[in-house]
Protein backbone atom coordinates (compact mmCIF):
# COMPACT_ATOMS: atom_id res chain seq x y z
CA UNK A 1 0.00 0.00 0.00
CA UNK A 2 0.87 3.62 -0.84
CA UNK A 3 1.48 6.35 1.57
CA UNK A 4 -0.63 9.15 0.52
CA UNK A 5 0.84 11.73 -1.49
CA UNK A 6 -1.10 14.73 -0.15
CA UNK A 7 -4.11 15.03 2.14
CA UNK A 8 -5.44 17.54 -0.28
CA UNK A 9 -5.13 15.61 -3.79
CA UNK A 10 -6.90 12.33 -4.40
CA UNK A 11 -5.06 9.14 -4.88
CA UNK A 12 -6.12 7.77 -8.19
CA UNK A 13 -7.50 11.17 -9.98
CA UNK A 14 -11.41 10.67 -8.13
CA UNK A 15 -13.11 13.94 -7.95
CA UNK A 16 -13.36 14.70 -4.71
CA UNK A 17 -11.63 13.48 -1.09
CA UNK A 18 -14.11 12.57 1.93
CA UNK A 19 -12.74 12.05 5.59
CA UNK A 20 -14.64 10.30 8.06
CA UNK A 21 -14.22 8.86 11.51
CA UNK A 22 -16.27 5.93 12.87
CA UNK A 23 -16.73 8.03 16.02
CA UNK A 24 -18.37 10.81 14.47
CA UNK A 25 -22.02 11.15 14.85
CA UNK A 26 -21.51 13.67 12.29
CA UNK A 27 -19.68 11.52 10.15
CA UNK A 28 -22.38 8.69 10.59
CA UNK A 29 -25.48 11.05 9.10
CA UNK A 30 -23.28 12.04 6.28
CA UNK A 31 -22.73 8.24 5.25
CA UNK A 32 -25.85 7.70 3.08
CA UNK A 33 -25.78 11.02 1.25
CA UNK A 34 -22.47 10.87 -0.09
CA UNK A 35 -22.82 7.61 -1.04
CA UNK A 36 -26.23 8.51 -2.95
CA UNK A 37 -24.29 11.74 -4.66
CA UNK A 38 -21.52 9.23 -5.86
CA UNK A 39 -24.39 6.85 -7.29
CA UNK A 40 -26.05 10.61 -8.61
CA UNK A 41 -23.06 11.11 -10.21
CA UNK A 42 -21.55 8.01 -11.30
CA UNK A 43 -18.44 8.84 -9.63
CA UNK A 44 -16.57 7.01 -6.56
CA UNK A 45 -14.53 9.71 -3.82
CA UNK A 46 -11.15 9.11 -2.18
CA UNK A 47 -12.40 8.06 1.32
CA UNK A 48 -9.92 8.04 3.89
CA UNK A 49 -10.01 8.38 7.56
CA UNK A 50 -9.53 11.04 10.19
CA UNK A 51 -9.07 9.75 13.38
CA UNK A 52 -10.22 13.00 15.84
CA UNK A 53 -8.09 13.63 19.01
CA UNK A 54 -11.42 14.89 20.99
CA UNK A 55 -10.38 15.92 24.03
CA UNK A 56 -8.43 18.43 21.90
CA UNK A 57 -11.16 20.40 21.60
CA UNK A 58 -14.33 19.22 23.41
CA UNK A 59 -12.59 17.74 26.88
CA UNK A 60 -13.07 14.41 27.22
CA UNK A 61 -15.82 12.58 29.63
CA UNK A 62 -16.55 8.97 30.63
CA UNK A 63 -20.09 7.58 31.74
CA UNK A 64 -21.21 4.60 33.48
CA UNK A 65 -24.64 3.05 33.74
CA UNK A 66 -26.07 6.47 31.93
CA UNK A 67 -23.75 8.61 34.32
CA UNK A 68 -20.92 10.88 34.00
CA UNK A 69 -17.93 9.50 36.01
CA UNK A 70 -14.70 11.44 35.03
CA UNK A 71 -15.07 14.91 33.12
CA UNK A 72 -12.78 18.29 32.36
CA UNK A 73 -15.65 19.28 30.15
CA UNK A 74 -16.52 22.98 30.33
CA UNK A 75 -20.08 23.58 30.53
CA UNK A 76 -20.41 25.07 27.26
CA UNK A 77 -18.67 21.77 25.48
CA UNK A 78 -21.18 19.82 27.47
CA UNK A 79 -23.82 22.03 25.55
CA UNK A 80 -22.06 21.59 22.37
CA UNK A 81 -21.22 17.74 22.81
CA UNK A 82 -25.51 17.39 24.03
CA UNK A 83 -26.17 19.38 20.85
CA UNK A 84 -24.24 17.51 18.59
CA UNK A 85 -25.92 14.35 19.90
CA UNK A 86 -29.19 15.53 19.71
CA UNK A 87 -28.40 17.25 16.33
CA UNK A 88 -27.33 13.51 14.74
CA UNK A 89 -29.79 11.69 16.25
CA UNK A 90 -32.75 13.51 15.16
CA UNK A 91 -31.62 13.21 11.61
CA UNK A 92 -30.34 9.94 11.45
CA UNK A 93 -33.39 8.96 13.22
CA UNK A 94 -35.02 10.15 9.56
CA UNK A 95 -32.35 7.79 7.60
CA UNK A 96 -34.01 4.60 10.18
CA UNK A 97 -31.04 4.25 11.89
CA UNK A 98 -30.51 4.23 16.10
CA UNK A 99 -27.63 7.09 17.64
CA UNK A 100 -26.70 5.95 21.16
CA UNK A 101 -23.98 8.19 22.95
CA UNK A 102 -20.81 6.72 23.51
CA UNK A 103 -19.59 5.73 27.41
CA UNK A 104 -16.22 6.69 26.44
CA UNK A 105 -14.13 8.38 23.63
CA UNK A 106 -13.27 5.46 21.58
CA UNK A 107 -10.53 4.79 19.72
CA UNK A 108 -11.39 4.37 16.21
CA UNK A 109 -7.89 3.97 14.71
CA UNK A 110 -8.56 0.31 13.72
CA UNK A 111 -11.48 0.87 12.36
CA UNK A 112 -10.59 3.32 10.17
CA UNK A 113 -7.50 1.45 9.10
CA UNK A 114 -10.36 -0.64 8.52
CA UNK A 115 -11.60 1.66 5.54
CA UNK A 116 -7.74 1.55 4.21
CA UNK A 117 -8.10 -2.59 3.89
CA UNK A 118 -11.61 -2.27 2.29
CA UNK A 119 -10.63 0.39 -0.36
CA UNK A 120 -7.23 -0.66 -1.23
CA UNK A 121 -8.33 -4.81 -1.74
CA UNK A 122 -12.92 -4.55 -2.83
CA UNK A 123 -13.26 -0.52 -3.15
CA UNK A 124 -16.84 -1.47 -3.82
CA UNK A 125 -17.84 -3.05 -1.01
CA UNK A 126 -16.88 0.05 1.28
CA UNK A 127 -20.18 0.94 1.81
CA UNK A 128 -20.78 -2.15 3.01
CA UNK A 129 -18.36 -2.10 5.43
CA UNK A 130 -19.25 0.92 6.59
CA UNK A 131 -22.99 -0.31 7.11
CA UNK A 132 -21.01 -3.48 9.40
CA UNK A 133 -19.46 -1.06 11.42
CA UNK A 134 -21.42 2.36 11.91
CA UNK A 135 -24.63 1.10 12.59
CA UNK A 136 -23.75 -1.28 15.63
CA UNK A 137 -21.46 0.51 16.76
CA UNK A 138 -23.56 3.81 17.29
CA UNK A 139 -26.29 1.26 18.73
CA UNK A 140 -23.55 0.17 21.14
CA UNK A 141 -23.19 -3.32 20.44
CA UNK A 142 -19.54 -2.87 18.59
CA UNK A 143 -16.29 -3.17 19.97
CA UNK A 144 -14.19 -1.14 17.60
CA UNK A 145 -11.14 -1.21 19.31
CA UNK A 146 -11.18 -5.12 19.06
CA UNK A 147 -9.13 -6.00 15.91
CA UNK A 148 -11.04 -9.38 15.70
CA UNK A 149 -14.59 -7.56 16.02
CA UNK A 150 -13.33 -5.04 12.62
CA UNK A 151 -11.53 -7.83 10.79
CA UNK A 152 -15.59 -9.48 11.37
CA UNK A 153 -17.05 -6.62 9.70
CA UNK A 154 -14.98 -6.20 6.84
CA UNK A 155 -15.66 -10.34 6.84
CA UNK A 156 -19.36 -9.53 6.95
CA UNK A 157 -18.84 -6.82 3.94
CA UNK A 158 -17.88 -9.35 1.92
CA UNK A 159 -13.72 -8.86 1.75
CA UNK A 160 -11.39 -10.87 2.72
CA UNK A 161 -9.40 -9.99 5.94
CA UNK A 162 -6.95 -12.59 5.77
CA UNK A 163 -3.98 -10.56 6.69
CA UNK A 164 -5.88 -7.60 8.46
CA UNK A 165 -4.70 -8.17 11.59
CA UNK A 166 -0.84 -7.71 10.56
CA UNK A 167 -1.90 -5.07 8.61
CA UNK A 168 -3.44 -2.48 11.13
CA UNK A 169 -0.59 -3.48 13.18
CA UNK A 170 2.26 -2.90 10.39
CA UNK A 171 1.54 -0.54 6.83
CA UNK A 172 -2.13 0.03 7.67
CA UNK A 173 -1.35 1.73 10.82
CA UNK A 174 1.98 3.53 9.51
CA UNK A 175 -0.10 4.92 6.75
CA UNK A 176 -2.95 6.21 8.96
CA UNK A 177 -0.39 7.63 10.94
CA UNK A 178 1.36 9.36 8.48
CA UNK A 179 -1.96 10.87 7.20
CA UNK A 180 -2.64 11.94 10.56
CA UNK A 181 -0.10 13.87 10.85
CA UNK A 182 -0.14 15.97 7.81
CA UNK A 183 -4.42 16.85 8.27
CA UNK A 184 -3.99 19.56 10.93
CA UNK A 185 -1.47 21.97 9.09
CA UNK A 186 -3.72 21.62 6.06
CA UNK A 187 -6.59 22.68 7.62
CA UNK A 188 -8.46 19.76 7.59
CA UNK A 189 -9.34 18.77 11.37
CA UNK A 190 -13.13 17.79 11.20
CA UNK A 191 -15.59 14.99 10.02
CA UNK A 192 -16.76 14.75 7.42
CA UNK A 193 -14.41 17.09 4.97
CA UNK A 194 -14.33 17.23 1.40
CA UNK A 195 -11.89 18.23 -0.32
CA UNK A 196 -12.60 18.98 -4.34
CA UNK A 197 -11.73 21.19 -6.30
CA UNK A 198 -8.74 22.24 -4.59
CA UNK A 199 -11.24 23.62 -1.59
CA UNK A 200 -11.61 22.23 2.09
CA UNK A 201 -15.29 22.05 2.41
CA UNK A 202 -15.93 20.34 6.49
CA UNK A 203 -19.45 19.67 7.43
CA UNK A 204 -21.81 17.71 5.90
CA UNK A 205 -23.84 20.83 4.89
CA UNK A 206 -21.15 21.73 1.83
CA UNK A 207 -22.86 18.53 0.44
CA UNK A 208 -24.63 20.86 -1.94
CA UNK A 209 -21.85 22.55 -3.18
CA UNK A 210 -19.76 19.27 -3.45
CA UNK A 211 -22.51 18.68 -6.31
CA UNK A 212 -22.78 21.79 -8.00
CA UNK A 213 -18.70 22.10 -8.03
CA UNK A 214 -18.63 18.26 -9.69
CA UNK A 215 -21.96 19.35 -12.10
CA UNK A 216 -19.80 22.46 -13.97
CA UNK A 217 -21.12 24.63 -11.41
CA UNK A 218 -24.06 25.23 -13.40
CA UNK A 219 -26.38 28.42 -11.91
CA UNK A 220 -25.79 30.15 -8.54
CA UNK A 221 -24.21 28.32 -6.33
CA UNK A 222 -26.10 26.42 -3.26
CA UNK A 223 -25.89 27.53 -0.06
CA UNK A 224 -25.26 25.21 2.69
CA UNK A 225 -27.95 23.01 4.16
CA UNK A 226 -28.97 19.28 5.31
CA UNK A 227 -30.72 18.05 2.92
CA UNK A 228 -33.56 15.44 3.94
CA UNK A 229 -34.16 12.28 2.72
CA UNK A 230 -37.66 11.95 1.41
CA UNK A 231 -37.72 8.02 2.53
CA UNK A 232 -35.35 6.47 5.54
CA UNK A 233 -32.50 4.62 3.66
CA UNK A 234 -33.16 1.70 5.84
CA UNK A 235 -36.05 -0.09 7.79
CA UNK A 236 -35.43 1.06 11.33
CA UNK A 237 -32.97 -1.07 13.43
CA UNK A 238 -35.67 -2.24 16.18
CA UNK B 1 -15.85 28.92 5.28
CA UNK B 2 -18.11 31.91 5.69
CA UNK B 3 -15.94 33.63 3.00
CA UNK B 4 -16.75 30.92 0.84
CA UNK B 5 -20.07 31.42 0.79
CA UNK B 6 -19.71 35.49 0.55
CA UNK B 7 -17.24 34.88 -2.42
CA UNK B 8 -20.06 32.93 -4.02
CA UNK B 9 -23.32 34.93 -3.28
CA UNK B 10 -21.23 38.22 -4.17
CA UNK B 11 -22.13 39.55 -0.78
CA UNK B 12 -19.04 41.58 0.29
CA UNK B 13 -19.08 40.99 3.72
CA UNK B 14 -15.88 42.66 5.78
CA UNK B 15 -14.09 39.76 8.53
CA UNK B 16 -12.74 41.38 11.17
CA UNK B 17 -9.51 40.27 13.38
CA UNK B 18 -11.44 40.09 16.09
CA UNK B 19 -15.70 40.35 16.36
CA UNK B 20 -17.15 43.66 17.53
CA UNK B 21 -19.24 44.33 20.04
CA UNK B 22 -23.03 44.55 19.30
CA UNK B 23 -24.61 44.91 22.79
CA UNK B 24 -26.38 48.16 21.64
CA UNK B 25 -28.13 46.83 18.56
CA UNK B 26 -28.76 43.61 20.64
CA UNK B 27 -30.94 45.49 23.30
CA UNK B 28 -32.80 47.51 20.31
CA UNK B 29 -33.81 44.19 18.91
CA UNK B 30 -35.12 42.43 22.44
CA UNK B 31 -36.79 46.07 23.17
CA UNK B 32 -38.71 46.36 19.89
CA UNK B 33 -42.25 45.61 19.90
CA UNK B 34 -42.57 45.74 16.55
CA UNK B 35 -41.72 43.59 13.32
CA UNK B 36 -38.14 43.83 14.03
CA UNK B 37 -36.91 42.16 10.08
CA UNK B 38 -35.80 45.35 8.40
CA UNK B 39 -34.08 46.59 12.05
CA UNK B 40 -32.28 43.20 11.71
CA UNK B 41 -31.44 43.49 7.85
CA UNK B 42 -30.01 47.36 8.20
CA UNK B 43 -28.18 45.97 10.86
CA UNK B 44 -26.43 43.21 9.46
CA UNK B 45 -25.43 45.38 6.59
CA UNK B 46 -24.44 47.66 8.74
CA UNK B 47 -21.93 45.11 10.58
CA UNK B 48 -20.63 43.14 8.02
CA UNK B 49 -20.56 45.43 4.62
CA UNK B 50 -19.95 48.57 5.90
CA UNK B 51 -17.65 47.69 8.92
CA UNK B 52 -19.95 50.00 11.50
CA UNK B 53 -19.63 50.03 15.37
CA UNK B 54 -23.38 47.91 16.74
CA UNK B 55 -22.72 49.07 19.91
CA UNK B 56 -22.05 52.98 19.27
CA UNK B 57 -25.37 54.61 20.20
CA UNK B 58 -25.37 57.19 17.27
CA UNK B 59 -25.02 54.35 14.56
CA UNK B 60 -27.66 52.39 16.16
CA UNK B 61 -29.63 55.12 16.74
CA UNK B 62 -29.81 56.10 12.78
CA UNK B 63 -30.38 52.37 12.04
CA UNK B 64 -33.39 52.27 13.81
CA UNK B 65 -34.34 55.93 12.17
CA UNK B 66 -33.44 53.77 8.38
CA UNK B 67 -35.31 51.25 9.44
CA UNK B 68 -38.56 53.11 9.54
CA UNK B 69 -38.94 52.63 13.50
CA UNK B 70 -39.35 55.59 15.97
CA UNK B 71 -36.46 55.74 18.50
CA UNK B 72 -36.24 56.40 22.23
CA UNK B 73 -33.81 55.85 24.21
CA UNK B 74 -35.44 53.04 26.23
CA UNK B 75 -34.57 50.83 23.35
CA UNK B 76 -30.86 50.98 24.63
CA UNK B 77 -31.48 49.50 27.50
CA UNK B 78 -30.58 46.14 28.59
CA UNK B 79 -33.24 44.71 30.82
CA UNK B 80 -34.99 42.72 27.68
CA UNK B 81 -31.90 41.30 26.49
CA UNK B 82 -30.55 39.61 29.61
CA UNK B 83 -33.78 37.98 29.81
CA UNK B 84 -33.90 36.71 26.49
CA UNK B 85 -30.71 35.23 27.06
CA UNK B 86 -31.56 33.79 30.15
CA UNK B 87 -34.14 31.99 28.38
CA UNK B 88 -32.41 31.40 25.44
CA UNK B 89 -29.49 29.39 27.83
CA UNK B 90 -32.60 27.67 29.63
CA UNK B 91 -33.46 26.14 25.80
CA UNK B 92 -30.34 25.23 24.89
CA UNK B 93 -29.20 27.33 22.60
CA UNK B 94 -25.67 28.30 22.72
CA UNK B 95 -25.01 29.64 19.60
CA UNK B 96 -26.42 32.10 16.73
CA UNK B 97 -28.20 31.61 14.24
CA UNK B 98 -30.33 29.23 16.29
CA UNK B 99 -34.82 28.55 15.72
CA UNK B 100 -36.37 27.16 18.38
CA UNK B 101 -39.76 25.47 16.91
CA UNK B 102 -41.88 22.77 18.29
CA UNK B 103 -39.55 22.70 21.54
CA UNK B 104 -36.64 21.93 19.34
CA UNK B 105 -33.42 23.66 19.18
CA UNK B 106 -31.78 23.92 15.75
CA UNK B 107 -28.31 25.61 15.56
CA UNK B 108 -27.34 27.11 12.49
CA UNK B 109 -28.91 27.99 8.59
CA UNK B 110 -28.13 24.43 7.32
CA UNK B 111 -31.32 23.49 9.04
CA UNK B 112 -33.65 25.28 6.53
CA UNK B 113 -35.17 22.30 5.05
CA UNK B 114 -36.32 20.68 7.78
CA UNK B 115 -37.64 23.94 9.47
CA UNK B 116 -39.30 24.83 6.33
CA UNK B 117 -40.90 21.44 6.74
CA UNK B 118 -42.39 21.86 10.24
CA UNK B 119 -43.73 25.79 9.07
CA UNK B 120 -44.93 23.76 6.01
CA UNK B 121 -46.94 21.30 8.22
CA UNK B 122 -48.00 23.96 10.62
CA UNK B 123 -49.68 26.16 8.23
CA UNK B 124 -51.70 22.58 6.57
CA UNK B 125 -52.69 21.94 9.91
CA UNK B 126 -54.13 25.48 10.21
CA UNK B 127 -55.56 25.88 6.85
CA UNK B 128 -57.52 22.32 7.74
CA UNK B 129 -58.63 23.76 10.94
Amino acid sequence: MQHYESPLIATAGQPAIVYIDIKSPYAFVALKPIFALERELGVQFDWRPLTLDIPSYLGSAKKKAGKVVESNRSASQWSGVKYAYRDARRYIERQGYILKGTEKIWDSSIANIGILWVVEHARDKLEAYLEAVYPPFWRRELDIEDVAVVAACITAAGVDADGFEAFQAGIGKAVHDQLQGQLHSNNIYGVPTYVVDGQILFGREHLPLVRWHLTGKQGDAPDICYELNSEPYLKPNT
Amino acid sequence: MHEIYADLSDTPMHFRPKPGNSDLALNVLANLSVDPTTFVSRAYDAYWIEGKDLNDAVVVEQLVTDAGLHFSAELLQSKAIDTSIEQAQAQGVFEVPAFVIEEQVFIGREHMPWLREIVAKKNQTLSLN
